[in-house]
């Protein structure tokens, strides 16, 4: 629907159907507007009752430009076994991290899709840090098993890591 | 989230069709459904709000001092220092990255080497200083490449950086409150109402088209103009996975892989990319680097280049492998 700016009115006046057509045309016009790159729920009218749609809620981006969630752990290496203690993250639903060893956490996700992941090591004056990020998608949630190295010995050590995932429903 | 859903007016309306309160209402309900709707992940000013998309991005230029390009400078990137070799610091803006009830800093950060990638693998760090300075370290590999070694150095070169931080308090409206349209009113005694109607409309359509086009594509530079997710075939060459944005990928020679966009950007200095190399096991060390590395329409081009670690061969060398790409730019 094309938009078209109205009139506004100061005394009386005779309002006919197709001024009434332009006002409904340019509520869908922004509507479809915002449909192209963002969540307007299963039935594309943002009923707030009704299933949500890719697993976003109303009014979440989607679009596979713009990150679908992003993350940052903190991993607590006081404890017998170390946890990635989440400190930033969403929109998008995921489990917390399950340690696969020193230096390798599975971050999984509620999605349909997992397009790819990006991560950064986070350091106090520690440099030497690379974050490698292998992407799984597949039946269930898919995931991502991130690596976080010492690229200097080289050797998977405990660190502190942000991730930017994109993705994409089906 | 918004409170009720929207309602299409249909069918639409023919000569002498009576005009009802009903229909009145339901105008201004659905231009104030997509008001909520918009206000999720937008200020109302038509600014986006979202942690998903960086409120600071784009690139620094090495120097002494280094300089920045970057997008949305009234949240950051008004003053770097490269206080050592390969240290950069830049600062953000008052509130913008909040602490949570540990005091620990709410923010998730990339960056990326850009300089002397063609010929060594370069890492970065991030270290936030306070909640308003963060540093970003780099280094380079000091061994050449098919050599027995890992030695590594601190190296000065541009950098892209991109901070995402929680999004702001979500904005009130700015739509003109009205009064319900009822039953036997004649329009005329409600004429300010059709004025708010289309005010509201206006006024939604304006902060929509701050960063929206008038097809709903996003204009903002902060938001990436392409991505790309691309592995290696037999040939040798690559092919592409899933990508959006791009015209053409090729394989320039082994761990060099060219990405051409569909559009066009026109400065390599306003052009950006984050990239991560996905591992053939999660216990195989690679990094993967990007720049930006032409402009122009059809030849607007970023190239990536891959480096693996052998542990049981000859250090580091180049290779092929898949991986995952966003680039930005004006």
């Amino acid at each position: 629907m094309a938009y078209l700016k109205l009139f506004k009115v100061e005394s009386d006046f005779a309002l006919g159907f197709q001024t009434l057509n332009q006002a409904r045309d340019n509520g869908e016009a922004m509507k479809d507007l915002y449909d192209v790159n963002h969540s307007l729920g299963v039935d594309g009218y943002m009923n707030p009752y009704g299933l949500i749609g890719g697993l976003l809620s109303i009014g979440r981006h989607d679009d596979r430009l713009i990150a679908r969630t992003v993350l940052r752990f903190a991993v607590d290496t006081t404890l017998p076994t170390p946890v990635a203690v989440p400190l930033v993250g969403g929109p998008m639903t995921f489990a917390p991290p399950v340690r696969l060893g020193v230096g390798q956490w599975q971050v999984r996700l509620l999605n349909s899709q997992l397009i790819g992941a990006v991560g950064l090591a986070e350091s106090n004056a520690i440099v030497d840090r690379k974050v490698t990020c292998l992407v799984a998608n597949g039946s269930g949630s898919p995931s991502i098993t991130v690596s976080t190295w010492n690229v200097a010995t080289p050797a998977l050590a405990d660190f502190n890591f942000d991730l930017v995932v994109w993705a994409y429903s089906a | 989230m918004p409170n009720f859903p929207y309602v299409p007016i249909n069918p639409a309306r023919v000569r002498k069709d009576p005009l009802g309160p009903q229909t009145l209402n339901q105008l201004h309900e659905n231009i104030e459904a997509v008001d909520q709707l918009s206000r999720v992940e937008h200020l109302n000013d038509g600014t986006h709000n979202a942690l998903e998309v960086p409120w600071v991005l784009g690139h620094i230029i090495d120097g002494a001092p280094p300089t920045g390009a970057l997008f949305n400078t009234a949240y950051g990137g008004s003053t770097f220092t490269r206080p050592v070799t390969g240290a950069y610091t830049f600062d953000v803006a008052s509130g913008l990255v909040t602490a949570d009830s540990l005091s620990r800093l709410q923010f998730s950060a990339l960056a990326n080497p850009v300089t002397g990638i063609e010929s060594k693998p370069r890492t970065t760090t991030i270290e936030a200083t306070s909640a308003t300075s963060f540093k970003v370290r780099q280094r380079e590999l000091s061994t050449a490449l098919g050599v027995v070694g890992n030695a590594w150095a601190d190296v000065n070169g541009d950098l892209d950086i991109a901070l995402h931080a929680k999004a702001k308090t979500p904005s009130t409206s700015l739509l003109t409150s009205r009064l319900s349209h009822r039953r036997n009113e004649y329009l005329t005694e409600q004429a300010t109402d059709w004025n708010a109607l289309v005010q509201n409309q206006a006024t939604l359509r304006k902060a929509a088209l701050v960063e929206h086009d008038s097809a709903g594509a996003h204009t903002v530079n902060r938001i990436a103009k392409a991505m790309v997710w691309v592995r290696p075939t037999t040939g040798p060459a690559y092919s592409i996975t899933a990508s959006q944005g791009v015209s053409t990928i090729s394989r320039v020679s082994l761990g060099v892989i060219e990405v051409t966009l569909t559009g066009t950007m026109t400065a390599l200095t306003t052009m950006s990319c984050f990239v991560e190399g996905q591992p053939s096991a999660a216990s195989e060390l690679i990094v993967v680097n990007g720049k930006a590395f032409s402009t122009g329409a059809g030849t607007t081009k970023f190239r990536f280049y891959c480096y693996l670690y052998d542990l049981l061969g000859p250090g580091w060398t180049r290779v092929d492998r898949p991986f995952f790409a966003v680039m930005f730019g004006a």
